[in-house]
Formats: structure tokens, sequence, C-alpha cells
């Protein structure tokens, strides 16, 4: 647990995760499944920055594309929270106003650094 | 099966490859639209999956432009979406076949990809059975072309462009089973035949084939139309499997008599029209149709019909009258009646049946089953010159001749010479037109000569019931007890000219004779009409005059054409 | 379309009978209900109550049971035809072949 830059993040699996599908998901994957986890992280870590820089450019367009694949991605890892998040972003994102964005995003990033975490811990 | 996978986001497309990688097929993988696109064209998978919303081209029309190229082959696609309204998903459907939402279901993800496995190889095999239906139905037309070639000449049409014809026929008739023969007779006159075979298509026509040689054939050697339907009768009955036949009218039109005699079996009733349209007569069929009976049982019986100059005889297949409109009602026999009960000008009758027939059906399928004839009476003058062509390669028949046959003992009781005395006096192609009287005036003079004579029979054992019997049982009893006894026919032919010609025809037969009457030529006494039995009416229009010479055990009769 | 055949309590009688049309889809229908009988039927009635039409294959098909029959020495009564097909079994002539009844 290096980088712990924020604070209190959680790692209780259970809160952050659909642990069934979870291990359905290690199950399904074999012995690629770290490298699900590899691709997962390397794809979403920009993902929080991009959704920031979107929201500084007032890009709705790209909000609701970037939360839609953050979304999809983290719903397939089984960290239905994290999705439900990006759900409700790209939701605001359509009605065009831009008030609740930036909490969104800040949740979205917490929640992230969580999912994040646990996911390195159970490959290591 | 080789899948597709179209997703921008690097782990779903990782997690979809396992799934289905571990289910057995191969996976190949595309970033964004226009990857997909290319990939399809490359790899030709056999399914794809598509994630909706991707850079470059978005999946929907991704879909849609591989459903183009994919033309008519199935190329199943199932989009990847994370849209959870009704309206979206509904709209995946417009251009792909199914969507999976995420998060993915493994076992959801199997069912579906078995499920368009199997529809696939429904796809695929509904491809293939059409192909071979077209290729197959493409032969057929061919060989159905072919078939019309040779039918169209064999079965010409004859003279039916005839002034005194109007017909209609539909040029493929041949294939719905429909024949109009018509042929001038070299004696004059003329021969029509409308035939409807059971059937369609193939079979139908061959067994008009045949049908038409005969009919022309025979008609150009100069036989008469009850010896043609004959043949044709046998012929049909002998290739013809058992339930296939033809209905027919068949029609021995006579300029100089003003009359036809008419046979017909199986067909509806023709109508016959006087000329100011003031008398209609109906005739009907009293006959089985054609092929059906044996040889034995088959009726040549014709009816005789008065025509005058100007007359008309309308006739027609049931094709007519089973004519059926859009509302799949028929044409039927009432309506057509009507049309002859409207006192329309004679001359517009034909052109009013096929207008009201063609009205009726209308713009629905046409059966193409029309078959209608029009005869008119008129002079023979009237009409093109036709060339008499004898067939070629029978020779016109010899000229001048004579014969002798002896029949002896042996013969008399196991030999019978009546088919080929026939056959001889049949090369005389003058005779032949009268060829059914002619073996009845020989039966009788032969069997008088055997009987009366050779046998010593007395014919008036046969005026009662069991005389007749014992008659004919005593003849097989004395004739297989002959020992001695002879039967000499002679027959000797002049012709003048080749336009008229006479025939004699004597039979001797070795008996003592009896006290006969005098020669009568064309006018008999009431003793000498009490000598021919049933065979008197024909000897009159038969023969020019018929003796009996020496001890009255040789007739002499003698035959006048034409 | 359909065709029934009954055969009675003696095995020498058998009734067949068509509903319907009855052309050329009853062909191999028809054959069936003659031919897969294996008792030694005598007498044969064909039941046309039910039939609203006979076409030109139906009269080929009633040649042939006909000839199944025996031909000349069969024994076939077809009966209860309503006027339509009466009038074309009469066109035919076919009470020449059959007791029409």
């Amino acid at each position: 647990m290096t980088n712990n830059k924020y604070k209190g993040i959680s790692l209780d699996k259970a809160s952050h995760f659909d642990t069934e599908a979870l291990s359905m998901l290690e199950e399904i994957m074999e012995d690629e499944f770290p490298d699900l986890i590899q691709v997962y992280i390397a794809d979403s870590d920009p993902r929080v920055n991009a959704l920031q820089q979107a929201l500084d450019a007032k890009d709705c367009t790209q909000l609701r594309h970037i939360s839609h694949s953050f979304k999809g991605a983290s719903g397939n890892i089984a960290a239905l929270p994290l999705a439900d998040l990006c759900f409700k972003l790209e939701e605001d994102a359509h009605g065009d106003s831009l008030e609740n964005i930036p909490s969104l995003i800040s949740r979205i990033d917490n929640e992230y650094q969580s999912v994040r975490s646990i996911l390195l811990s159970l490959v290591s | 099966m080789k899948i597709l996978i179209a997703d921008d986001n690097t782990s779903d497309r990782l997690l979809l490859k396992k799934i289905i990688s571990k289910q057995g097929h191969t996976v190949i993988e595309a970033e964004n639209g226009k990857l997909a696109i290319d990939s399809y064209v490359k790899e030709a998978p056999d399914i794809i999956l598509m994630d909706v919303l991707m850079p470059e081209l978005d999946g929907k029309e991704a879909a849609k432009e591989i459903k183009r190229l994919a033309g008519e082959d199935l190329i199943p696609i199932i989009f990847l979406t994370s849209l959870v309204d009704a309206q979206s998903l509904a709209d995946c459907l417009e251009s792909g076949d199914d969507f999976l939402s995420k998060p993915y279901n493994h076992i959801i993800l199997k069912a579906k990809i078995d499920a368009f496995v199997r529809m696939r190889t429904m796809h695929a095999t509904l491809q293939k059975q059409r192909d071979t239906i077209v290729e197959n139905n493409q032969h057929m037309l061919h060989e159905q072309h072919v078939a019309k070639a040779v039918f169209d000449n064999v079965a010409h049409s004859g003279c039916l462009n005839a002034a005194n014809i109007k017909y209609m026929l539909s040029p493929l008739a041949v294939f719905n089973g429909d024949v109009l023969l018509a042929a001038r007779k070299p004696s004059g006159g003329m021969h029509v035949f409308l035939g409807d075979f059971t059937g369609h298509g193939l079979p139908a026509a061959i067994g008009a084939m045949p049908m038409a040689e005969i009919f022309y054939g025979m008609t150009a050697k100069g036989f008469g139309i009850r010896d043609i339907l004959r043949e044709i009768n046998l012929k049909l009955k002998s290739i013809l499997p058992v339930g296939f036949f033809c209905c027919a009218a068949v029609v021995d039109l006579s300029f100089t008599k003003r009359s036809i005699s008419m046979w017909m079996g199986g067909v509806p009733d023709c109508y016959l029209l006087s000329d100011a349209g003031r008398e209609f007569k109906s005739i009907r069929s009293h006959h089985l149709p054609l092929g059906v009976l044996s040889s034995e049982k088959f009726d040549d019986e014709m009816t005789d019909h008065a025509m005058d100059i100007g007359d008309r005889l309308f006739m027609w297949s049931d094709g007519i009258i089973e004519a059926r409109n859009a509302e799949s009602e028929m044409f039927g026999e009432d309506r057509l009646l009507s049309i002859f009960q409207r006192e329309l000008p004679t001359d517009d009758l034909f052109e009013a049946v096929k207008s009201h027939v063609s009205d009726f059906v209308g713009e629905s399928e046409r059966d193409d089953d029309t078959t209608i004839i029009e005869l008119r009476m008129v002079e023979e003058s009237e009409l093109e010159q036709s060339e008499l062509v004898m067939e070629q390669g029978t020779v016109t028949g010899p000229s001048d001749w004579s014969l002798e046959y002896e029949l002896g003992v042996d013969s008399l009781k196991h030999f019978n010479p009546l088919p080929l005395l026939m056959h001889i006096m049949m090369e005389v192609p003058a005779l032949r037109v009268m060829s059914g009287q002619l073996f009845t005036v020989v039966a009788e003079l032969f069997s008088n000569g055997l009987e009366h004579g050779v046998l010593n029979l007395d014919s008036s054992l046969k005026s009662t019931p069991s005389g007749f019997a014992e008659y004919y049982t005593l003849r097989q009893q004395r004739l297989d007890e002959l020992k001695k006894g002879f039967i000499k026919v002679s027959m000797k032919h002049n012709s003048i000219g080749g336009r008229s010609g006479i025939f004699t025809l004597s039979i001797e037969d070795s008996g003592p004779g009896f006290d006969y009457p005098d020669k009568f030529v064309q006018v008999p006494s009431e003793s000498q009409k009490k000598l021919c039995g049933r065979g008197i009416p024909l000897i009159y229009s038969l023969c020019h005059s018929l003796e009996y010479v020496g001890s009255g055990n040789k007739v002499v009769a003698e035959i006048h054409w034409p | 379309m359909g065709v029934q055949a009954e055969i009675d309590s003696s095995g020498k009688e058998l009734t067949i009978k068509v509903d319907g049309r009855f052309d050329f889809s009853a062909h191999q229908e028809f054959r069936d209900a003659y031919e897969s009988i294996s008792t030694d039927v005598n007498n044969y009635i064909v039941d046309l109550s039910s039939t609203s039409y006979l076409d030109s294959s139906a009269l080929g098909m009633l040649l042939l049971l006909r000839d199944h029959a025996g031909g000349d020495n069969a024994n076939i009564k077809i009966t209860k035809c309503n006027d339509d097909v009466k009038k074309i079994l009469t066109i035919s002539n076919f009470e020449q072949l059959f007791t029409i009844q």
C-alpha cells in the first residue's frame, strides 16, 4: 500500500465490489486475471485527469464519453459503486448544467483509488 | 467459430476474449468501428460483438456498413452496451441482431453465441437449398424450351390458319396439356382435333406428340376419322400410365355434305350456332376420354349435325370454364352460355368470348389455359388450295394390279385372313376413307363363303336365340372336322388417270353353291336384300354392283371410287 | 382437404372419404388409403359427401383405384356427390366405368 496520498481509503472489498461477481471474474480469467487488472488500471489511471480536463474545457460530450467508458470498464471488473458514480456523471453531463460535476469527479477519484488498491492487493 | 470483438476498452476486450476463447472459438479484435469493418473484410468472422460507443466510427454505423457488405449472407452482430434505457436497447436492434449488457454475464453470452451459431447454420442451409432450387428451375425451363421446339415440329398447326377457323391457344399451351390440330383431307373436307391432357408440363406434352403424328399422318393418308380415333386411343392407352388420359372433341367436317360428324369425350359442351344466330344447339360429350378404354371397349360412335354455309361450331377446353378471378370464382358455364344468349352478331361472338374471359380473370394469375376454336361452314373453294402433300416415304399406291389368294383346310381352321386382305386393300389410298365399311363387307362375304359354302351351315338356324348358339357350336364342330375345302380370294384394281378407279373383289368357296338372284346394280330387289344380312346398307353405299356367278359359289363385288 | 379410410367389419368393404378439394394434393393420401389395406377388399365406396370439387387429376386417381381393384372387374361406387362434382363426372362419362349414386 504505497503511494497512499489519499486519506481515508477503505480497503473493504465488499463495499467497493460485487464480491461474487469478482470471484467469478477470477475464475473465468484464470491465470490471466493479473493481466486483466493491469490493463484496467493502465486504462483507468488517466481517466480522472481526463474528466477534469473535459470539465475545464466545459466539453460535455467528452465528459459523457469518458464517464461512459469508465462506467463500462468498472462494471466489468465488478466495481459497481464506481460504475454507478460514473453513470451519475454521464447523466449529469447530458443535462448541460455543470454544477454537480466537480464533486462527482472528486468522489469518482476517491472511489477509484480504493478500487485500485484492492485490485492490486489481489494480484500481489 | 471465428468471433470479432470490436470495443475501444482494452479491459473489456480482454475479458470478452477470455470468455469466448474458453468456449472454443477463435477471437479477432478491433479497437474502433473502422478497424471493425476492415477486420470483417479481411478475416470474415462468423459473429461480431460490437461496442456501441467507439471513436473513429461508432458501432451502429460500422454495423450498417458491415451488413451492407455482407449482402444476403447472415452476419450476426451483437451490440455490447452499458446503456440501460429501453429505447436505446431497442435502437440497437435496428442495425444489429441482439445486445449484451455490461457487466458481461458469461452464461448469457455463451447462450447468445450458440443461438446465433444455430441461426447461421440454418441460414446457410436455406441459401444452399434456394440456390439448388434456382438452378434446377433453370434447367427445367431450358428443357421445356427444347421440348416445345420439338413439339412444335411434330404437332404443327396444320391448317388452323384456314379462312374458316378462328382459334385461341396459348403458345405455351403444350405445357397445360391443351392441343389444337387441324388438317385438310385429301378427299376434301377437314379433320379438327381439340385435346386436353390430364396434368401439366412435360408429361402432358409427351402424350400429345404421338397423337399429333397419328392425326396428321393418317389424315394425309386418307384414313377415316373413326380409324384415327381408334389408333389414337390405342396409342394413348398403351403409352400413358393409368390415370392419365386426353379429353377430346373431334370433328369430321364435310364441305360437300354441309355437315359435321362429332366425337366428344370428357370436354365441356360445345355450341352450334346457325348463321343468323337463331338456332342454337349445345352438343355434349358421350364418351370417356381417350386413353382410358381398351380397343375392344372403345366406342368410336359419332353424332352427325347439319351445318349450312355460315353456321358456326364453338369448342373449348375446360380451362375456360375453370378460369378464376381474384376472388377465386370460376368463370363457369352459365357465364359462357349467357354470351351466346345475347343476340350478338355471330361474327363477333369469338372475340366476345375472349374478352369476357379476359375481363373476368382480370389481373389475377393467368393460367393461360384458355383454348377456344370456332369452325365456320364455307364453300371449300373459299379456302386456299391446300397442298395435299402425301407423306414422304409412302408410295402413292399401286394403280393397276391383281392378286389371288387361296386358303386351304388348315388355313381355314386356324388363320384369319381378313387383316391381311384389308392391309392389301388399304394400299389403295382412295379406299382408306371407307376402310371400316369395306371391312364389314369383306368380312360378311368371307364368312358367307366359309359358313354357307364350305361348312354347309344354314343361316335360318340363327333366327332363334337357342338356334343362334347351336349354329355357332355347329360351326366350330364342322370346322374342326373339315377335311376338304378352300376359299379363293381375288382382287383387282385399276385406276383411271389417278383420279378414279375400280376395285374388284371376288370370293369363291368350294361349296356347292345355291340358287341365286340376278346381279344387282345399286338398287337391289327384296330377295337380294334378304341375302346380305347385316351388311345391307353398306353394300348399297359402297358397291357399285354385287354379282353371284357360276353355281353361286362365287361372288364378285365391284367398288368404284371416288 | 383430407382423406379418411374405413374398412367394415367383414374386412371386405373399404370406404374412402375425401374432404374439401379433391385434387393433386390428395394424390399420396388417396393411394395410401387403398394400398395399405392388407385384407382382401372386394368392394369399394368412394364417399364424396364432403368433397367440394374434383379436377382431372382426381379423375386420374379414380382410374388408378379402379385399376388396383381389378380393372373391368372392379366393384366401385361413388356416392353422395354434390351437383358440381356430379357434373364433372358426367362430362367425362365416368358412369360408364363407375356406379355413381
